[in-house]
């Protein structure tokens, strides 16, 4: 079941809600309990039988940080040094055996039938484990397996803590229903709805176009690559971040926070900047997970660097099992390395608006051609693709126009067809690059949901807020006339299926 | 405005909408899945419908079409008589591709004991121009397959019927209900009441009729030619579409060999035939290209060809768009196939028996 599907919007959320408080008039254990359960029930829509795995999961999870709260300090290390590896193999054996084996028998990797949320679930229980080892607190099941399973960050994050819902979960005022956060919710999860049907989701068709011409080994121009590497990079923008302000949206529902997931990234005018604004929950766990145990920053620059791009092709390598994750996790890498080193180099201060343009044009390009990586479907697709934007491509002026947008513009007068075929190519067009034009304006001049609502959750750092004008939220009719008709537009379009892009993940 | 205005507000306006949809989408139809019948159907889902016909007339039907929108041209009652049989249920659909048939054909193949009549003839359609390709079938709202046939969630088809948002569909079918307007006669099937004879012997009459394969100076048309023509310049640089590259021949293939099959264990005679292609379709194709579709049809089973350059191809008087010929082609597919008295040009389309020999190209496979 998808957020932007009218079942899950109409039948199963308002079931879900209202089941939850209903059963919290009976007691708290009984809500978790109850959300628990639809919370797997949601999980099952898409293959039932795989609703197995959830649950072996949070039952043996379970029973394992008991063991770990029980026993002693030498025992519970190695329990939770099993416990990780448990469930790291359990991720290795549906998502990365048949990428190893490929290596093995020399062949192209398969596409893996991973288990739905397998990769984020593995890193909540990993959380969970390590967080039980260290600060020994009780456990009862029904909240536990609520915080695993509950269905708001249960497919594609945000990656909880157990430390930061866990203790949500024991306040007794949570379980009365909240109208200023049902209000504030509704609204985050209409405005993440509206990322993903009306931004994202209208991006896909220009991306696709150009990358499956470049895996059909077709040449395309360099505008082109630009074009759809850009496009791309917003559409996984709008739809990811749309699901994360849908999964916090919905969290307010049931009075829960859930920490922030993005604050606004392209905003950004250096990489390690991004990398603090692009999928932060993601980004803390690698950084708390694998970097500092690596080391961190304690070994001077060049073991720095060497962390950091461990850490970083290991998060490539959590996007999927597959080459152009790993070149795209050692290309950030690559980029942060290079960033602390100018900045050590250029010492504190802050940069000058021109400088900042030139960051921003930096960052923003190297993010793009990391995301021609993270798109392609294999390597060869994503080299085809940077050597058209470095200018290697060679693509001779296409002889007809296989994306048909522009020819109304062309019918009218406002672009020639030459122009068209000369520079953009059979697969790109003018109206592909006004829409990723706009789509870009979006990104970076319209207030984010969360500046528009003000929800601060885990926010390491507030310095991207920007004043929200107009859009700033409060409950008047104006604003929920607002809601009501982007609701409205988002309902036209919402029967397009469309996944989200992280599910996959 | 306190925010349980706010969220109560916003509740009910969700409601509303989705309230309103479900019984705009029930009331007026649109896609003529639920039968209300009170307005014309503005985006019928001509599978849902030409199913429930052969449903509801199943106990007298021996013989099945199945094509696309280019089937139209082929009168249906001619059709049946000249093929033999009692009850013919025609299943063609715009965009009907072989997606679509296998699992109709299936279907009715497994369901005809219970409506104590068998099927005894198949005459199916084949588009070589747009086989391979995207179709349509189960994606968009109006080609989605009746849930009994493809096997999936009833709850999800009718859901999707009650819920999509569809206000050109709906404004249009209120215009009409307001106006008093029924649906417009299909363009692309002959007229009621059309003598079918006649208007074959009309278009063989036709000034600019090919004599002796060239066409009369002055006309538009081109040198007749059984086979390919040779590209002229300006069309061998818009010759970029290729079948033989597109994305789903390999599973439209197989699936054509499934429907072959289907027909042998059940013994069903069926006919294949390739349906006529407009000249400016045939000039956008690779040279080769659609030769090397025709052969690997071949190799599946016995073919009645149509698709080949010349006579129909180039005159476009003959055609209604550059998609649909005119039903006097469709009178002379009929009696090539199985005969009739309606005249029929000389040399139009060719008996292709089915093909044993190793494939010649590896473009073939």
């Amino acid at each position: 079941m998808l957020f932007n599907s009218t079942e899950f919007i109409f039948v199963f959320l308002p079931l879900a809600v209202g089941l939850h408080f209903l059963a919290a008039r009976r007691s708290p254990t009984a809500a978790l309990a109850t959300t628990a359960i639809t919370s797997l029930a949601f999980y099952a829509w898409w293959k039932p039988p795989f609703v197995v795995l959830p649950l072996l999961s949070i039952v043996l999870n379970y029973l394992l940080a008991r063991r770990i709260q029980q026993a002693a300090p030498a025992t519970g290390r190695a329990l939770l040094i099993a416990g990780i590896v448990a469930n790291l193999l359990v991720l290795c054996y549906f998502k990365y055996s048949d990428f190893l084996l490929s290596i093995v028998e020399g062949r192209s990797p398969g596409v893996p039938d991973v288990p739905l949320a397998l990769s984020f679930t593995t890193f909540v229980q990993i959380a969970f484990l390590v967080e039980v080892s260290r600060h020994p607190a009780p456990i009862r099941f029904p909240g536990y397996a609520m915080f695993v399973s509950f269905f708001p960050h249960l497919i594609a994050g945000p990656i909880v803590r157990w430390n930061e819902l866990g203790p949500q979960l024991d306040e007794a005022i949570r379980y009365r229903v909240n109208w200023t956060n049902v209000a504030l919710g509704l609204t985050i999860f209409c405005l993440g709805l509206a990322k993903k049907v009306l931004i994202a989701d209208n991006l896909s068709p220009y991306v696709g176009l150009v990358f499956d011409a470049a895996a059909a080994g077709v040449p395309v121009t360099g505008v082109a690559a630009w074009g759809a590497s850009i496009a791309y990079s917003l559409q996984l923008y709008f739809d990811f971040s749309g699901y994360s302000d849908m999964a916090i949206g919905l969290g307010l529902l049931f009075n829960l926070r859930l920490p922030l997931n993005f604050a606004a990234p392209f905003r950004a005018t250096s990489i390690i900047d991004l990398w603090r604004r692009w999928h932060i929950t993601l980004s803390r766990f690698l950084r708390d997970f694998v970097y500092v145990p690596l080391g961190g920053n304690a070994g001077g620059p060049a073991r720095r660097s060497l962390n950091l791009f461990i850490t970083m092709v290991l998060g490539g390598l959590w996007h999927g099992a597959n080459w152009t994750f790993i070149v795209w996790g050692a290309l950030q890498g690559v980029f942060l390395t290079l960033n602390h080193a100018w900045r050590s180099w250029r010492g504190p201060g802050r940069a000058s608006p021109a400088g900042r343009l030139v960051g921003w044009l930096l960052t923003f390009g190297a993010f793009a051609v990391g995301m021609t990586f993270f798109r392609a479907p294999n390597i060869e697709t994503a080299w085809h693709m940077v050597a058209a934007m470095t200018g290697f491509g060679h693509a001779p002026v296409a002889e007809l126009r296989i994306a048909d947008h522009d020819g109304w513009l062309i019918a009218k007068g406002y672009v020639s067809d030459v122009f068209v075929r000369t520079w953009l190519g059979a697969h790109w067009t003018v109206l592909a690059s006004l829409v990723t034009a706009v789509a870009l304006a979006i990104a970076l001049f319209v207030p984010d949901t969360m500046e528009m609502v003000d929800y601060r959750e885990d926010e390491p750092h507030s310095n991207w807020r920007r004043s929200a004008w107009i859009f700033a939220w409060q409950p008047t009719v104006p604003r929920l006339a607002l809601i009501v008709a982007l609701f409205a537009l988002v309902f036209a379009n919402i029967n397009t299926f469309s996944e989200f892009l992280y599910f996959q993940f | 405005m306190t925010p349980r205005k706010f969220a109560i507000g916003l509740i009910i306006a969700g409601g509303a909408m989705f309230a309103g949809t479900v019984i705009a989408n029930v009331v007026i139809d649109p896609h003529a899945v639920f039968g209300t019948k009170i307005f014309p159907p503005a985006n019928a889902n001509q599978r849902f419908v030409v199913f429930e016909e052969w449903r509801h007339n199943r106990a007298s039907v021996d013989a099945l079409l199945f094509g696309s929108s280019h089937g139209y041209a082929l009168d249906e009652k001619y059709l049946a008589e000249r093929m033999g049989v009692e009850g013919l249920n025609s299943q063609i659909v715009p965009g009907g591709a072989i997606t679509d048939h296998v699992p109709i054909l299936s279907y009715v193949l497994r369901h005809q004991e219970a409506s104590g009549r068998r099927i005894r003839k198949v005459l199916l359609l084949v588009d070589i121009d747009s086989i391979g390709g995207y179709p349509c079938t189960d994606v968009a709202i109006n080609c989605l397959l009746p849930p009994q046939v493809t096997g999936a969630s009833r709850v999800n088809f009718w859901w999707r019927y009650l819920t999509a948002v569809k206000v050109a569909n709906w404004r249009s079918a209120t215009r009409r209900f307001i106006a008093g307007e029924d649906n417009p006669p299909n363009r692309y099937m002959p007229p009621p009441g059309l003598d079918l004879v006649a208007d074959a012997a009309d278009v063989i009459a036709a000034e600019g009729r090919p004599k002796d394969g060239h066409a009369p100076a002055g006309s538009k048309l081109r040198q007749f030619s059984p086979l390919p023509v040779e590209p002229t310049d300006a069309a061998a640089r818009v010759r970029s579409h290729w079948v033989t590259r597109r994305p789903n021949l390999d599973r439209h293939f197989a699936l054509l060999e499934k429907f072959v099959q289907l027909c042998a264990e059940h013994g069903v005679q069926l006919t294949v035939a390739t349906t006529p292609i407009e000249r400016s379709k045939l000039d956008s194709f690779t040279p080769g290209d659609l030769e090397a579709v025709r052969e690997r049809l071949n190799r599946i089973t016995d073919l009645w060809d149509f698709s080949m350059p010349g006579l129909v191809s180039d005159r476009p008087e003959l055609w209604i768009d550059t998609g649909h010929y005119k039903p006097a082609i469709g009178t002379m597919m009929i009696v090539r196939m199985f005969g009739g008295s309606a005249p029929v040009f000389p040399g139009f389309g060719r008996f292709l028996p089915r093909l044993t020999d190793p494939p010649k190209s590896a473009a073939a496979k």
